[in-house]
């Protein structure tokens, strides 16, 4: 398992520009790995930004042979479901929700459906301060 | 409290400031009608009567001088008579209120170098730190004015960092909020912005208050303008109320910009879910009304219409956020 904690692995908790994201996924190496954990705790991460992000995971493991391919994003952000799953996926090519504007929840949960195909599935874990899980959300 | 007067010529406005310039009671100052301020050439602040300034009282007062310079066809200079407190007039100095005025300001204007550290004050018996007034200096290209809400949301940042042990806040959350609304600002208006912030450190919680503005139309105008454009849009929907167009705003995915490839229409939505989340209580002023929206079970048009009221004058645009935080305690239950 590889676990990416962006906060204390990158020491910036602001992650809301298209620089700093960059720096971060010419980082991130996961080759040949097929349980990803991605923590975004205490970060801050905006949308298109925080996407591009995700996407990086998600090609590198659909790039990985074999099955049971897992990957789960921890999120500390309490907000409602259409504010949280647009801000961490919308503008995410690998999933098609580039179409500049926000998506309802059933329209990304549609994307995420198409993932299966890959055989990668994704869990989205909301934590509170302590990094308590709070709720999990299986996307697919 | 303050009082604006302008010659028969229109030459000069005269500002007396006085006697506390403190949380958001300078919204309901009597602010001249736009007409005045472009036939001003001259602007006069007198603050000789000031008694005690916070960063957001000092904020709201900077915004609405900055919007009256900035109408003005004939401006020339501003003058200012400091009070006559030395002790309030160096907070005023600490707190970086002359230095943004310096920007538009061509001759007859001191202003000190900026305190870029949180000061601590006394204000009406109540320790309080304000930070300086944050300037965001948005500048004409896209990329400058996306940066410069990148260095404030830093800033923000590293104000309510150090409050996490003590307290139950989460900075990047906060950080959500100062960032949307700074979003807001530099996508939706050619002017730059301000924020105040203090923190009160009460004997049973720290209370902190914070103003963010810009010299921007506001939602209301901005939302109503674009619908018009919008052929799509019903007849009836056009005639829209204060109420109407924050339904508008608050909605997830309306944006004013939809093919600007940045603006998703979730800034406002955030705004209103973390402020509710956190118990924010945050005011919106926009022109002629006013309002705590946080008051709003939800932001349904009758939700909505029963938090504004008309504050009888345009006073600008800017949100007023209260919050206030106990201590964490270690004790088990």
């Amino acid at each position: 398992m590889k676990r990416i904690d962006l906060h204390s692995e990158f020491g910036q908790r602001n992650l809301g520009n298209r620089s700093r994201i960059l720096k971060i996924t010419d980082e991130i190496d996961i080759k040949d790995e097929k349980h990803v954990v991605l923590d975004l705790s205490k970060c801050f991460i905006d949308y298109p930004y925080g996407a591009m992000i995700i996407d990086k995971v998600l090609n590198q493991l659909s790039k990985s042979s074999g099955t049971g391919k897992r990957f789960e994003i921890i999120y500390d952000f309490i907000a409602n479901d259409t504010t949280i799953l647009n801000s961490l996926f919308n503008g995410s090519e690998y999933l098609k929700l580039t179409n500049h504007t926000s998506f309802t929840v059933q329209q990304i949960e549609a994307s995420f459906s198409r993932l299966s195909l890959d055989g990668i599935s994704v869990d989205l874990v909301i934590v509170d301060r302590q990094k308590n899980e709070i709720k999990r959300r299986k996307l697919c | 409290m303050t009082s604006i007067t302008t010659d028969r010529r229109g030459k000069d406005i005269n500002l007396k400031v006085w006697p506390d310039v403190t949380d958001y009671i300078p919204a309901l100052w009597p602010i001249p009608p736009l007409d005045k301020y472009a036939r001003a050439n001259d602007v006069n602040i007198d603050m000789q009567n000031v008694r005690s300034v916070t960063s957001t009282g000092l904020t709201l007062l900077l915004i609405n001088v900055v919007k009256c310079i900035h109408g003005s066809k004939r401006y020339r200079k501003t003058h200012i008579t400091e009070s006559s407190d030395k002790e309030v007039s160096e907070q005023i100095r600490a707190l970086g209120f002359f230095e943004p005025l310096g920007c538009f300001c061509e001759t007859g204007l001191f202003w000190p170098s900026r305190s870029s550290s949180i000061e601590t004050f006394n204000v009406k018996g109540r320790a309080v730190k304000s930070a300086p007034i944050y300037h965001l200096k948005f500048g004409n290209k896209k990329i400058n004015r996306r940066n410069s809400v990148v260095e404030f949301v830093d800033w923000i940042c590293e104000q309510f960092e150090p409050l996490e042990e003590t307290y139950p806040v989460d900075a990047h959350h906060l950080m959500r909020i100062f960032q949307e609304m700074a979003k807001n600002s530099a996508d939706h208006t050619q002017s730059d912005a301000f924020c105040g912030l203090d923190f009160y450190f009460d004997m049973d919680a720290l209370r902190v208050n914070f103003v963010f503005g810009d010299l921007g139309i506001g939602v209301n105008k901005m939302i109503a303008k674009f619908l018009e454009d919008d052929g799509g849009f019903n007849e009836k929907d056009r005639h829209l109320s204060l109420s109407d167009s924050y339904h508008y705003a608050f909605k997830p995915g309306a944006t004013t910009r939809p093919n600007s490839g940045e603006n998703r229409g979730l800034g406002m939505s955030m705004i209103f879910d973390i402020a509710k989340e956190y118990g924010i209580r945050l005011s919106v002023f926009d022109a002629n009304s006013c309002g705590v929206v946080t008051v709003a079970q939800n932001t349904s048009h009758s939700e909505l219409r029963k938090v504004f009221y008309n504050s009888g004058r345009n006073v600008g645009f800017y949100y007023f956020g209260e919050l206030e935080l106990k201590p964490i305690t270690n004790e088990k239950n």
